[in-house]
């Protein structure tokens, strides 16, 4: 029997280790708590067996070996419950605790020379009980793990785990019993194979780290409560606007976006999750969904990088966590907000077919935007849009609901270049009136909610379809002056400006205080001020800067020191070539 | 030489997994006392069923050499990836790719394989949404260019969503 005494020996030293892991690393609280409960009576039975077979503790601790054997039973059943079915299992199925229920009552009403735990799986009622409890999550295992897509391989280690349970608990019981090795019966030597495979499960399936938020609103005038949203949208913006504005007004929020493992941070009441590239994508979306949901009931959760754990997972799998979602959600005030962006048309019109899910199609802001400012400047106000992407840096279709502020003053400074520009009185008037009602028209474009927007008009599709006339434009006060002429000349007022402050700041970046000079003596030698200089002469000036470098490079005898400046000269090149090739895309 | 210690350590293997089937049938018989149909019948499935996940595992795609599947390019594309001037694959949205983590196999569209990659991530981005340290992990150096590779597989379309993923050579997989 040493060798079963090693076996029983290395198997609670693995238990023990195990047990101190899931405690540090598993991050869903039920399961972790179940596991935890599970691998202490697994530490404890096989402990006091040992004790009691082999180190000669006393009949005392008979009654701790039997009833923690006996619990673990229940305890096991418990953990694969809440690990098959999520964090939301006891708030939706409180009763499901009643499987602790029977141990008590069956110890309050044992024989009077109590249960024999060598014969434990042979004597009833005792062994109906055990054999439920490792029935019904069996039953459970195989049932889920047939019908998931999204977890499978989660759930096979589910299931061959509570499948080690049962072949060496009562199968291989009941053949110690029969070969007559009865020391051995009333132990488990599979304890700490089960117990690596649940391990193994939840930490495959591991939430990803997120912060924890305060409780707040259970409402919000954008999202349905209790339902799976698909929201239908080019980029992920309107979807993520929204949201933002759900949680500013104080719900909890959780954004699931794509990134690494590393925790990312959130404020007030948004948590945000990284799902990084890993080989169960399905299993940790819906673990991290359900732990949060499972803190927050009315909270939201917002997939807003879906195209990713499609293209991890692939279609079927996120159809099944979609629908998964959708499950968890029902019957909460909870929600689940997903965007098509990325998406194929046939994995939209796949997606959107889940039954049960609702679904929007949102505008693109800057679509909108553009919109909005055509139907009231005509469309020469692309360019003043494009020239404020210019100045922040960014890309016109990278303009969201959050620019609106910042579009809006620039309008009203570009406006008011333009009422410094030749006209009359009646022009100028027509200018503010525009800018008035565009002002209005963004801003009336940001307020709306959610199911608002869904709606419509949106005005990207009121003016494809011809409805602008019905809009009074500031060319109807212009009188028989070209208006996109004069946008452009706004535009292009704006953009020398920027110019004449970006060149200077490359030549300062590169060649410190004596570019600051450079660039003056430069700009008188073009025989303009900072404020004149356009795309045009930044050709020029970028090569009369070159021109003096190589001439000071000429100049110095170090190596390191030509090498130095000649590294200056390409990094000034690049920067203001970037200007001009940026300029030439704008116009 | 490796090759026969290698194949002799695989034989050995399913030699040990030879005799312990035995053992367990045989005290299993004992035990149940089976028929020989019944032991024919379990036994052989038993035994098909460990040599079948033993070939599997032999295979190598258990492990992180074998690769799960293949990824097709052009000629310049794999050539970067050949010549390590290139980490990142942008591809058709379409491209069916094996799980992340695996190997995949890298072939030229001639049908020719040049080396195994570990695909470390994959995901979606518009084309125009490709940033400049995505654009110079591609083995380009602008934009333009990358731009210009482009219409060797059809017009650039900003708005197009492509899959772009991320290869890690194997030690002595490429090239």
């Amino acid at each position: 029997m040493s060798l079963y005494l090693a076996v029983l020996a290395a198997g609670i030293a693995v238990d023990a280790w195990l047990l101190a892991y899931a405690l540090l690393r598993i991050r869903r609280t039920l399961a972790k708590l179940t596991l935890v409960a599970l691998l202490l009576s697994f530490v404890v039975m096989s402990a006091a067996f040992l004790g009691r077979e082999y180190a000669g503790l006393g009949a005392e601790w008979a009654p701790v070996a039997l009833w923690t054997f006996v619990l673990s039973h229940p305890l096991a059943a418990l953990f694969i419950l809440v690990a098959v079915h999520g964090e939301a299992l006891l708030r939706r199925y409180p009763a499901v605790l009643l499987i602790l229920a029977p141990a008590p009552v069956l110890a309050a009403f044992a024989p009077p020379a109590g249960y024999d735990l060598a014969r434990a799986y042979g004597t009833a009622p005792l062994n109906w009980y055990l054999v439920l409890c490792l029935a019904l999550p069996l039953g459970e295992a195989v049932a889920a793990w047939s019908r998931s897509v999204a977890r499978r391989s989660e759930l096979f280690l589910l299931l061959a785990g509570a499948l080690v349970l049962v072949l060496t608990g009562p199968v291989y019981g009941f053949e110690l019993e029969a070969t007559g090795l009865a020391e051995a019966a009333g132990s488990n030597p599979g304890t700490p194979l089960a117990a690596i495979l649940f391990a193994a499960a939840l930490t495959l399936a591991n939430p990803a780290p997120m912060r924890r938020v305060p409780r707040g609103a259970a409402w919000d005038p954008h999202f349905p409560p209790g339902r799976l949203l698909l929201v239908d949208e080019a980029r992920p913006k309107a979807s993520a606007h929204y949201f933002a504005a759900a949680v500013a007004g104080g719900r909890p929020g959780l954004k699931l976006v794509r990134g690494s493992a590393a925790p990312v941070a959130g404020h007030g009441s948004l948590a945000v999750a990284a799902l990084a590239p890993v080989r169960w994508p399905g299993s940790v979306v819906l673990a991290t969904a359900s732990e949060f949901l499972a803190r927050h009931p009315a909270g939201i959760v917002f997939l807003r990088d879906l195209a990713y754990l499609v293209t991890l997972a692939g279609l079927p799998a996120a159809r099944d966590a979609l629908q998964a979602l959708r499950r968890a959600a029902a019957g909460t005030a909870g929600t689940v907000v997903a965007s098509l962006a990325l998406l194929t048309p046939e994995e939209r019109r796949d997606l959107l077919a889940i039954p049960g899910a609702a679904s929007v199609r949102l505008p693109e802001p800057a679509a909108e935007m553009r919109a909005i400012l055509e139907a009231r400047f005509g469309a020469g106000a692309v360019h003043l849009l494009q020239s404020f992407a210019a100045r922040e840096h960014r890309r016109l279709e990278d303009l969201t609901y959050e620019d609106v502020p910042a579009v809006e003053t620039f309008l009203g400074t570009a406006m008011a270049v333009l009422a410094r520009a030749p006209g009359d009185e009646p022009m100028v008037l027509g200018w503010r009136k525009a800018l008035d009602h565009a002002s209005l028209d963004l801003d009336r474009f940001v307020r709306r909610t959610l199911p608002e927007a869904a709606a419509g008009p949106w005005a990207s599709e009121v003016r494809r379809a011809g409805g602008e006339e019905l809009v009074v434009r500031a060319s109807d006060y212009w009188h028989g002056k070209e208006l996109d002429e004069m946008l452009h000349f706004a535009a292009n007022q704006m953009n020398r400006v920027r110019y004449g402050d970006r060149v200077r700041g490359a030549f300062v970046q590169v060649l410190g205080r004596t570019g600051e000079h450079l660039f003056e003596a430069e700009v008188r030698r073009l025989g303009k001020t900072p404020a004149d200089l356009g795309p045009e002469d930044v050709r020029r000036l970028a090569a009369s800067a070159e021109a003096i470098v190589r001439s000071l490079e000429a100049a110095i005898d170090v190596a390191s020191g030509r090498a130095d400046l000649e590294a200056r000269a390409h990094r000034l090149r690049a920067m203001l070539s970037g200007m001009t090739e940026e300029a030439g895309r704008a116009v | 030489m490796d090759r026969w210690r290698e194949e002799a350590v695989r034989l050995g293997i399913l030699a040990a997994i030879a005799v312990v089937l035995v053992a367990g049938f045989w005290v299993h018989r004992e035990f149940y006392q089976f028929g020989f149909y019944l032991l024919l019948v379990v036994g052989g499935s038993l035994t098909f069923l460990v040599m079948v996940v033993a070939r599997y595992a032999a295979s190598g795609r258990l492990s992180r050499r074998g690769a799960r599947g293949a990824l097709t390019f052009p000629l310049e594309e794999g050539e970067r990836l050949l010549q390590r001037r290139a980490t990142l694959a942008v591809l058709p949205v379409g491209t069916s790719t094996p799980p992340v983590g695996t190997v995949v196999a890298a072939r030229f569209e001639t049908g020719a394989e040049f080396g195994r990659y570990r695909l470390a991530d994959a995901y979606r981005k518009m084309l125009g949404d490709l940033d400049a340290e995505e654009v110079r992990r591609a083995g380009f150096r602008t934009l333009d260019e990358m731009r210009h590779a482009w219409q060797a597989r059809g017009p650039w379309l900003p708005e197009a969503v492509v899959l772009v993923a991320r290869l890690e050579p194997l030690p002595g997989g490429a090239g």
